[in-house]
């Protein structure tokens, strides 16, 4: 079943002359992990935000077409109602604090409070949810004062506590470095563990690589290209939408240029390593045979 | 243009309602940063007019009166003020829909007004509350005018003035600069914000016909 | 260990009867004049003291209130306009109106100045919050309140490190008028600019974390609010109309 349907979207901002989202057509699956990229601009943002009604309830503007997500006209339901069904993360940690909360367990709280989930429930959730994302040490302190990465792990934890089964989650490592992206990252994984439908917008090739199912470019807001990670990667076409390549598959690229035959595109790294071993038996298999 | 509501309802939109303790703050900051340079006036009205100009008079007033509460939990004598604040912010928002802060000679005028309708809540405030000083610097001046033989009332006019003329016109002029630097997405959220962006599209039209 | 004690302190009453307790206190001395004041203040005094904040209770009032009551009086008996004149030096002259008037006002400015700071000193704001919301109020209002009192610190940092920059550019903080006034703008530009943009964001966190959506809401504080809670807020209002009657009377009377 799909989780997500949008049919025909196209979007317009209201002082804007051009649309920054065009036809859209995108069916994103149950429990599946949807990556999009595409280069500045490309409206990989926009196209979260008309996921989840901000657009063009918040922004205003021009919509025309459809957007479904679990069998709700997202356009047609109030803005509240959107927020029990789908989870949203975005770039800035510093704003994504609710301001009022004064320790990080009454953060993760807040979102409960709203629902109206009884006191115990709560409590017992975002135990829960702070255990899984590893955040307990945070539990006591004030959320201003955390650092930018603990930040963005506050508010995954925060949105993820809210239970929804639909996951927005936009550039969440832009403003991160390594060590906190990797932290950002073992949250997203857990989330796919729990088995949430999620749409990421991420700028780190390597990562949707490794984690996404379904790999979506978007080029002046038209898709572009569509398909598994390993699809869209070996596909020569993507670099010209502006997209990075993983590291490996551009190891594995330029190996392949220098004259070595090697099997396909690898796009991960434990790929590329199996590609390269594989070469590699098949050379020394090879000089066996020459030796004989 | 679509989707767009009118109405008190309408202007207080829930990014109108963030922006009200950010406007508050914006209060405090101004006021304590005028403080720490030491300069001769209060500018403790910045965030109320911001928000008058670009979300109307009714958030504005709000604000204002709002602020000085605030203010009051460790400054009591902000208090009664309120009723100042909650004049600025509704003049101002008022002025602001007629299109009154859309260039520096409407400007001015806007600015006048606002100085002319502080100075009477001023004087009203300053007498039912505090007979006429409230220990400010204010109170000051127009006490060493009373000492040089100058009338009650005349001192209070006169007084009230020399300190409003420049801090409302500061305090005017900080957001008029700021709503110059947002860009129209920003300004498009707030009720008054169209007033604004089309007063900019007109003076850019006229330049380019200009240039012609 | 700190935290654990302030929860103890606050939690001794219900903030709301806090609440009433001090609007109570300023609304009598507010309608007597200054003896009633002054006994007000001497009660406010002894509640700051049950709850053990006494010494940082005066020592904020003393730096506030006494010192501008004082200012005011002063000011207010000399240069307020009267013809009976009952004590003179020089220019400056005491009248009989001036300092009934002074006395008026300021008994009534120490005693509803005193009650506001023993407000903001006893009540937690998100605990009043909390109480406030499940008695009906729209968590609108409650989420302003609570936001402005988070964001007015957070601004005053931001605006500290921004003045540091200036200085370490070389802005002379300590020059003439025009050179600090001219500080004053490109201090405070960015810092608002930033907030106007960030409150953009914001929005949509609260919506994400289902600030509009229509369900009752919930609290996981829990405000205990006992018997002697009740018994003391049934006692303000009490006094309050007690007292509000008495002086209708004493008016009635007088005239």
């Amino acid at each position: 079943m799909d989780s997500i349907q949008i049919t025909n979207l196209t979007y317009k901002y209201p002082i804007s002359e051009e649309p920054v989202l065009r036809n859209i057509n995108l069916n994103v699956k149950k429990g599946e992990l949807c990556a999009i990229i595409g280069a500045n601009g490309s409206g990989k943002t926009t196209l979260c935000n008309a996921i989840r009604g901000f657009v063009p309830k918040f922004y205003k503007g021009e919509i025309s077409g459809e957007i479904i997500v679990n069998g709700k006209d997202v356009q047609k339901e109030e803005i509240g109602n959107t927020a029990l069904d789908i989870g949203f993360v975005f770039q800035n940690p510093f704003t994504q604090i609710s301001g009022i909360a004064k320790t990080v367990f009454e953060e993760l709280a807040y979102g409960l409070e709203n629902m109206g989930i009884e006191r115990e429930i709560i409590i017992r959730r975002v135990e829960e949810t702070m255990r899984m994302t590893k955040i307990e040490e945070f539990r006591d302190r004030n959320p201003f004062q955390l650092s930018g990465g603990q930040q963005q792990r506050v508010a995954l934890a925060a949105i993820l506590v809210m239970g929804q089964p639909v996951l927005v989650i936009d550039e969440p490592t832009s403003q991160l470095d390594p060590q906190s992206t990797d932290d950002v990252f073992e949250v997203i994984k857990l989330m796919k563990s729990m088995g949430k439908t999620i749409v990421l917008v991420e700028h780190k090739m390597e990562q949707i690589a490794e984690y996404a199912d379904h790999v979506v470019v978007l080029h002046k807001g038209e898709v572009v290209m569509e398909g598994t990670a390993k699809e869209v990667f070996s596909n020569p076409l993507c670099e010209e939408y502006h997209t990075r390549l993983p590291q490996c598959t551009k190891i594995a690229g330029e190996l392949k240029n220098m004259g070595i035959d090697m099997e396909g595109t690898p796009v991960t790294v434990e790929e590329t390593v199996n590609t390269i071993k594989a070469v590699m038996e098949n050379k020394r298999k090879e000089m066996e045979k020459w030796r004989l | 243009m679509n989707n767009e509501k009118k109405g008190i309802r309408a202007d207080f939109n829930m990014i109108t309602i963030l922006t009200i303790p950010i406007a508050i703050a914006i209060n405090y900051v101004g006021s304590t940063l005028a403080g720490t340079l030491h300069l001769p006036i209060y500018l403790d009205t910045i965030g109320t007019f911001l928000i008058a100009l670009i979300a109307g008079p009714w958030v504005g007033g709000l604000t204002g009166a709002l602020s000085n509460i605030m203010v009051s939990l460790t400054h009591p004598i902000a208090m009664p003020y309120a009723i100042v604040s909650c004049i600025f912010g509704i003049t101002a928002g008022f002025m602001s829909k007629k299109g009154m802060f859309t260039n520096i000679k409407r400007f001015i005028l806007s600015g006048a007004f606002v100085v002319m309708m502080g100075v009477l809540g001023t004087i009203f405030v300053v007498l039912t509350f505090f007979g006429g000083f409230d220990g400010s610097t204010n109170s000051m001046i127009v006490a060493a005018m009373r000492t040089m033989g100058v009338p009650f009332w005349l001192a209070l006019v006169i007084g009230n003035f020399i300190s409003e003329i420049p801090d409302k016109f500061i305090a005017l002029l900080v957001p008029y600069l700021v709503i110059k630097g947002m860009s129209d997405r920003y300004l498009y959220k707030f009720s008054n914000g169209h007033i604004f962006i089309e007063a900019r599209k007109k003076a850019k039209e006229k330049k380019e016909k200009k240039a012609e | 260990m700190n935290m654990q004690k302030e929860t103890e302190r606050t939690q001794k009453l219900n903030p709301l009867t806090i609440l009433y307790i001090v609007v109570a206190l300023a609304v009598i001395s507010v309608i007597y004049d200054y003896k009633v004041s002054v006994v007000c203040v001497i009660v406010m005094m002894l509640v700051a003291a049950g709850f053990g904040e006494f010494t940082s209770y005066l020592k904020l009032w003393s730096r506030s209130i006494l010192w501008m009551c004082a200012l005011c009086f002063v000011l207010q008996i000399f240069f307020i306009p009267g013809e009976d004149v009952i004590w003179k030096y020089g220019v400056f002259q005491v009248t009989r109106e001036g300092l009934e008037q002074a006395s008026k006002l300021c008994s009534r400015l120490f005693g509803a100045g005193s009650a506001a700071i023993l407000g903001f000193r006893l009540i937690d704001l998100g605990n009043l919050m909390a109480v406030l919301e499940k008695s009906g109020i729209s968590p609108t209002v409650t989420y302003v309140l609570m936001s402005t009192a988070n964001i007015i610190p957070q601004m005053v940092k931001r605006m500290g490190a921004i003045l540091e920059a200036q200085k370490s550019r070389g802005i002379e903080m300590e020059s003439n008028m025009l050179v600090r006034a001219k500080a004053f703008l490109p201090s405070i530009g960015p810092l608002i600019l930033n907030a106007i943009v960030n409150a953009e964001e914001r929005a949509i966190t609260l919506e994400a974390r289902a600030f509009s959506a229509p369900c009752r809401k919930t609290s996981i504080k829990i405000i205990p609010d006992i018997k002697t809670d009740k018994i003391i807020r049934k006692l303000m209002i009490a006094a309050v109309i007690l007292a509000i009657g008495g002086k209708i009377i004493l008016w009635t009377a007088f005239k």
